[in-house]
Order: C-alpha cells, then sequence, then structure tokens
C-alpha cells in the first residue's frame, strides 16, 4: 500500500499521532543494541561513525561491543556526499529507515500507514515553518516520560538550543538546474551532484546538496554558544543521523527531487548505466541497508528512481513548484534587457565543460571574522563572457542561452572548523552585506569538512569544494558596465552560527564561465 | 577488472591521450629492445661495469644516454596512465590559453624526478644482481615496502590536489612543484615494484605489464587508512 508522508507543520503543533508514534518508535529502537542492525545507533553509523566523539555524546562507552568488523566494513560509514549518489542513496537510506520505523509502530498497536513527516522550511505562509514543532522541541511527552525527539544537542543557529533558520541559506535555486549529473570543471555541479564511484566524504557539492541540505544541517546543529562549545549532532556527517530531525530534513530534501522532477518536463534522472548500476567501479563497496529484521539488502540508483516502485512505495502530500514556474532564462533576459527569451535549449545532456575566468591570488584563512579576497579576471576570457551575453540582444536572438558563471570555493579545508559563510561577490565598497542581498552567491557550509580534510581519509585530504551559480549576479554587473574589470571581490562573513575558534582554508576562490 | 578500469580510463577526458602516451612509452621500449635487449640495459643479469662502457650495441650512443632513454620510456609506458587524476586536475584548473603548458610544466617536473630515480633503480639493480640477488628477493622487498604504512602515506599522498595559481609564475611555479611533489611521492609508492622487472629476465616485458596494470587498478582506488597492511591487496577499506 502506498503511503503519505505528510508536512510536518501541517500536522500541527501538538503531540499529534504521527510524531507520537514517531516517538514511540525511536524510544524502541533507542533500547535496542548497537550490535542489532535495526538500532538507532547502527542506523545512525551507517550514515557516519566516530567511536571518540559518540562516546563524547554519551551514545557510547568505551566498552560498548560493537558490530563485528566485517558488518562495520559493509555497513557504516556509507553516506554518499558530494555525489551524484547523494540523492539515491539517501533516498534507500530513508526507506529502510522508515520501514524500520514502521514496523515498530505496528508492532506497538499503531498505524500500518504510518510514514515520515516532512521537514518545508520553505513552507508559504507558514511563518514557523523555519523553526521546529513542540514535539521536537519539549522535554517530555504528554505521560510525563522524556521526548526521544528532542536532544540537548541541538543548538541552533545561535548556539542556545532554538532553531530558527536564515531564510539566506535555504534559498531553492538548486531546483532551476537544468541537468541532474553536473561537471567537475568549475561548471555546475548539477541538481543532484557530480558523477563519482562510491563517495563517502569529501568532493564538490551538487547544488542541492550545497543549498539548502548543507546549510540546513549545519544552522540545526550549530555550535553551543556556552562553555564547553560542543558542535550539535547535526553538523558534522558522522553524528547527523543520532538527531531525529536528521530524518525529517533528508524527507524534504527527497521531496525536493520530485519536486525538481515535476517542475519542467526537461528534467530528468540519469539514464546511464554507470549512475543506474553504480557504483560500480571494480573492488568499491556497494550500497546496502537492513530490512526490517536486520538482514543486508543490496541497491542501486536503479532502484531509487520512482518513489511508488514497489520496494518505496511512498508519495509526498505536497510536491508542487516553490518557484511558480519561474524560468531563469526568462530572469536572464529581463536583466539582460532583452523583450523575449531565446528558446530554452530543447534537450536535456548538452551539458558543456567550463574554463576558468580568473581566481584570487593566494589560499584564504577564514576565521570569527569577515574576510576579503579579489579574483582577479581574465581579461581574454572576460572578453568572452561579454560576447556571449551580448548575444542575447542580438537581432533574432541568441541560439543557445548566454554563458552561466560559477563562484568556485576549491579545496576547503578545516580539521576543526563548523558553521558557515555568507558569501558575497562585487558588494559594493564600505556596504553593509546584509543590505545586498542580491550579491549573495551562496553560503560555504563546512557540514562534512572534517573528514574530508583527513590527509588519509578517503580523499586524501583534498577537502571539499562549493560551487555557487553567480550567472545573475554578473548579468547586472555586465548591464551596469562593471564586469571587463581587473578585479571582482568576495567576502565571507561567517554566519551566526559560526563558532568563535575557527582554522578553515579555502585553496583557491576561482570563476568559471561555462557555455550553454 | 583491468579491462573494466581501462574503458573506464577512455571515457575520461585525459584518460585516452594518457593511453597513448603510454602506447608511445612502449613502442620505444620496443625500439631500444630492438637494438640493444632492454636485459642488457637494465635486467640485472648485467654487469654494473658494462654500463660505463660506451658504446655498447654498436649503436654509438653511451650506455648512459641509453639507460636514461630507456628509463623516460619506462616512465611513460607504465606511468602516464596512472596521471588521470593530476592531469585533469591541472587541465581544469587552468586558463585555458594556458592549458598545455601547464600540463608541460606538470610533465617535465614529473617525469625529471622519475627519469632520474628509473636510472638510479636500474643502476642499483644492476649491482645487486652483481651480488647475487634475483627476483625472489626483489619481490620480497616489494611485498616488505607495500605493507609498510610509509607506502599507503606515499599513495594517499599522490591523490593530493594542491592550489594551482591562474595567472603568470605563480601558475607555472604551481604546476612545476605540483609535478615535483607528485613525482617525488609517485616514486615513493612505486620504486619497489618497478625495480621487480628488472630482476626478470625472461618475460621482462611482461612483468613489466602486470606492474602496470596492478598500479593502474591500484590508482584508482581510493587512498585509505595508514597502518601496515596485507602487501598488494586492493580493497577501499
Amino acid at each position: 500500500m502506498t503511503v503519505t508522508r505528510m508536512n510536518l507543520w501541517r500536522l500541527g503543533n501538538d503531540w499529534n499521532p504521527t510524531m507520537l508514534w514517531y516517538a514511540q518508535a525511536v524510544r524502541d529502537l533507542q533500547k535496542r543494541p548497537i550490535t542489532d542492525a535495526t538500532s538507532w545507533t547502527y542506523l545512525a553509523a551507517m550514515h557516519g561513525f566516530d567511536r571518540e566523539l559518540w562516546q563524547g555524546y554519551g551514545y557510547i562507552e568505551a566498552t560498548t561491543p560493537l558490530p563485528p568488523a566485517a558488518a562495520r566494513r559493509r555497513d557504516w560509514d556509507q553516506c554518499q556526499h558530494q555525489s551524484g549518489y547523494f540523492l539515491p542513496w539517501h533516498r534507500g537510506y530513508l526507506a529502510a529507515f522508515e520501514a524500520i520505523v514502521r514496523a515498530s509502530i505496528v508492532k506497538q498497536g499503531g498505524p500500518t500507514t504510518w510514514a515520515l513527516p516532512y521537514w518545508d522550511y520553505n513552507e508559504a505562509g507558514n511563518a514557523k515553518a523555519r523553526t521546529l514543532p513542540l514535539a521536537l522541541t519539549v522535554a517530555k511527552m504528554p505521560d510525563g516520560t522524556d521526548n526521544p525527539l528532542a536532544t540537548p544537542f541541538r543548538y541552533g543557529d545561535a548556539g542556545d538550543g532554538n532553531v530558527d533558520i536564515d531564510p539566506n541559506q535555504i534559498r531553492l535555486g538548486a531546483l532551476t538546474e537544468k541537468a541532474f549529473i553536473g561537471v567537475a570543471s568549475g561548471g555546475s555541479p548539477g541538481f543532484g551532484g557530480i558523477p563519482t564511484s562510491f563517495n563517502h566524504a569529501g568532493g564538490r557539492n551538487g547544488m542541492l546538496e550545497s543549498e539548502p541540505h548543507n546549510n540546513v544541517h549545519v544552522e540545526v546543529g550549530g555550535q553551543q554558544a556556552a562553555p564547553p562549545q560542543n558542535v550539535g549532532l547535526m553538523s558534522m556527517p558522522v553524528t547527523a543521523a543520532l538527531d531525529p530531525i536528521f530524518w525529517l530534513h533528508h524527507a524534504n530534501i527527497d521531496r525536493l527531487w520530485e519536486v525538481w522532477l515535476k517542475r519542467d518536463p526537461r528534467h530528468a534522472n540519469p539514464t546511464d548505466a554507470a549512475w543506474l548500476n553504480g557504483p560500480t567501479a571494480p573492488g568499491v563497496r556497494k550500497f546496502v541497508m537492513p530490512d526490517v529484521a536486520g538482514n543486508p539488502v543490496f541497491y542501486t540508483p536503479r532502484d531509487m528512481l520512482h518513489t511508488q516502485a514497489q520496494n518505496l512505495n511512498y508519495v509526498y502530500e505536497d510536491t508542487s513548484d516553490p518557484l511558480g514556474g519561474a524560468q531563469p532564462l526568462a530572469q536572464r533576459a529581463i536583466t539582460l534587457g532583452v523583450a523575449a527569451a531565446p528558446p530554452p535549449a530543447a534537450v536535456a545532456g548538452v551539458t558543456r565543460q567550463a574554463e576558468l575566468l580568473g581566481a584570487n591570488d593566494a589560499a584564504l584563512q577564514l576565521g570569527a571574522a569577515p574576510v576579503d579576497t579579489r579574483v582577479r579576471l581574465d581579461r581574454p576570457t572576460t572578453a568572452r563572457v561579454v560576447q556571449s551575453l551580448q548575444s542575447m540582444a542580438a537581432p533574432g536572438g541568441a541560439a543557445r542561452e548566454p554563458d552561466r558563471v560559477y563562484l568556485n570555493l576549491e579545496n576547503v579545508r578545516s580539521e576543526s572548523g563548523s558553521g558557515s559563510y555568507l558569501v558575497y561577490v562585487a558588494l559594493p565598497e564600505g556596504a553593509n552585506p546584509a543590505e545586498h542581498p542580491e550579491n549573495l552567491a551562496g553560503t560555504l557550509s563546512l557540514f562534512g569538512v572534517r573528514r574530508a580534510t583527513l590527509a588519509d581519509g578517503p580523499q586524501a585530504g583534498n577537502g571539499l569544494t562549493t560551487v555557487f551559480d553567480i550567472t545573475n549576479i554578473v548579468d547586472r554587473l555586465h548591464m551596469s558596465q562593471a564586469l571587463d574589470v581587473e578585479h571582482l571581490p568576495v567576502r565571507f562573513v561567517p554566519s551566526s552560527n559560526t563558532g568563535p575558534q575557527q582554522n578553515v582554508t579555502v585553496g583557491r576562490v576561482s570563476i568559471y564561465r561555462q557555455p550553454q | 577488472m583491468p579491462v573494466a578500469v581501462v574503458l573506464a580510463m577512455v571515457r575520461q577526458g585525459a584518460g585516452l591521450p594518457l593511453l597513448l602516451a603510454s602506447l608511445t612509452g612502449w613502442f620505444i621500449l620496443a625500439a631500444i629492445d630492438q637494438r640493444i635487449p632492454l636485459t642488457e640495459i637494465c635486467a640485472a643479469s648485467i654487469g654494473l661495469a658494462r654500463l660505463w662502457y660506451p658504446p655498447i650495441g654498436g649503436t654509438g650512443q653511451s650506455a648512459l644516454a641509453m639507460l636514461v632513454l630507456a628509463s623516460f620510456a619506462m616512465v611513460l609506458a607504465m606511468m602516464a596512465p596512472l596521471l588521470t587524476e593530476p592531469v585533469t586536475h591541472v587541465w581544469t584548473r587552468s586558463l585555458a590559453r594556458r592549458r598545455l603548458r601547464a600540463l608541460a610544466l606538470f610533465s617535465l617536473a614529473y617525469a625529471a624526478v622519475w627519469t632520474a630515480a628509473m636510472t638510479l633503480l636500474a643502476v642499483a639493480s644492476a649491482g645487486l644482481a652483481a651480488l647475487g640477488v634475483g627476483w625472489p628477493v626483489s619481490l620480497a622487498v616489494a611485498a616488505l615496502w607495500h605493507a609498510t604504512p610509509a607506502r599507503q602515506a606515499s599513495l594517499n599522498r599522490c591523490h593530493r590536489l594542491p592550489r594551482l595559481g591562474a595567472f603568470g609564475w605563480a601558475a607555472d611555479r604551481d604546476c612545476l612543484a605540483y609535478g615535483f611533489t607528485s613525482g617525488l611521492w609517485c616514486v615513493g609508492a612505486c620504486w619497489a615494484l618497478m625495480l621487480l622487472p628488472m630482476f626478470v629476465e625472461r618475460g621482462h616485458f611482461l612483468a613489466m605489464l602486470a606492474v602496470m596494470t596492478f598500479l593502474l587498478v591500484e590508482r584508482q582506488m581510493p587512498s585509505r587508512a595508514v597502518r601496515w597492511r596485507m602487501p598488494f591487496a586492493i580493497y577501499s577499506a
């Protein structure tokens, strides 16, 4: 039977049956030992595990027996990030978790139709959408027992335990991405990410993964303002799935995949065998989840394409387009002063490689104060961008969309950093960044940066790379004759969730043009 | 497995040119072998002293020059296919008009380090052979080195992607430095296995091909924790 995943806030700001049953199932799972593949801790460790951190938060003790090493190697530390596998892997993860929770609910006499709610922090007309309802925050359940859905390790953006997400960090520009799979050459990393093998920690964020996914993690987890300044569970992949809000956040990310597919008939899932059957590289790990009995079931992205497939069988309450059908090309036509936009490219899959347009002069250190850098632009390459922008206004319109332009924050490394930075491009001198949201390129989130920085981790310490689409900013600069310059200023402003002790390195700040 | 890796390489942007570079290396090696058997140049059966007696093989070239050429060809043949990751890095992070120059500088530094190392390895192998060391000892040394944490650390460093400047001297310097450090870590990771074919008199080429295939498959795997390991075991954990 198909179940429906409902909007968390529309269920009500009270102990509604869905959240009551969720709490009771979470409590049941939390009682199971970590050696049980259907336990709360085993499932969380499948996303990521760090013995030291888990001991610090009190989820295990030094003497806690762990599952056999072979099972850990097969199942744990499996989450796919900075990869085109990000969405399908997490869909399988959520489905396995939901089935195990539902089995617990049914065992306790609850409904067989229970489904994970989703947290739509972008819900229009709901002033509270960016905060959490009571069932996730109050200390006690209606019967006076401890609420397993609340955790003391959820610090929020201000580090005081209150969650209220900054609307600037959950913009939905990713929904306008044309292609699911993007490029690793500096252009759009795609709606869903770039082609990779099994990719657990580090590399290049896909657009949806970057915003809102990563940003919500860090806005919710935050870092404790008071000593000992703990980092919140949601702020790091190795602890994120220990917080019950994790699953509701990811249900929303999974829902946005459906929204993206439906909002434009040209949007489509990848069709190449390497992705569908992945990871296919010889010798690398495969995706695997426990069923309700704890037995391993292997899966591939091919099994995750349709939410109503037999193995998934769910729908979302609402997959309407939050952007109201807005098309970036139409917006560009307005900005560039062209009456009619050229006909949009008819075929998906014509993604072209990007080309370096400029870079800053040296690696950048980020801390607790704003930091400025300048990206030097290459004159001949800038001229090609300008020529491409001018082509849109040519008589008869352009044959194709003009270049899109991307800011790359390459190889971001930090051994202890957490938090995020709002990144502004071409701010007027002396301007207050908060008064110029139109210059906000995006939010650099440090979610996942620690493991990606380990020199002997799976990414060899290459860190994270985040790409922002700054096409609209560049279009406006072009129209105000301000693009033909030597340098473009870029400012990093620490977000309120950023702790005082930061030691973050951005390997290079660069700008790429991507012909369309 | 190797076939899958080669096919995957061909699909990548840098894969095909690098495979062609490798083929060129094998061609040069074969050409040299026509004049003077490779075994004469770098196989362990050769006496150390003979290396310094030009001319050999009736070619008129000094044996050392021939040794350096053979070493370079061996690096080209066996190492080029391993360079997809750094070559893609250099290519995508350079301005389009500087890409060939960037690649040339990277390759120059990388090949210089490796050619020097290969020449030393060949001379060393000849010396060791003169002392009666054969391929079983070489294999044992390789197995021991491949079990060490230091070898894994070297291999992990091969995956490191440094910052590359975009303009002027900074861009040139960064590409040279990248090629140089890549070469050093690569020598650190591969020297023991590269030494092995020099002790294999019959089936010298086959041994080289086997070593290259192993290194190629291994290079596609992600870096992993630095600890003692079962030698030659390729898995991602």
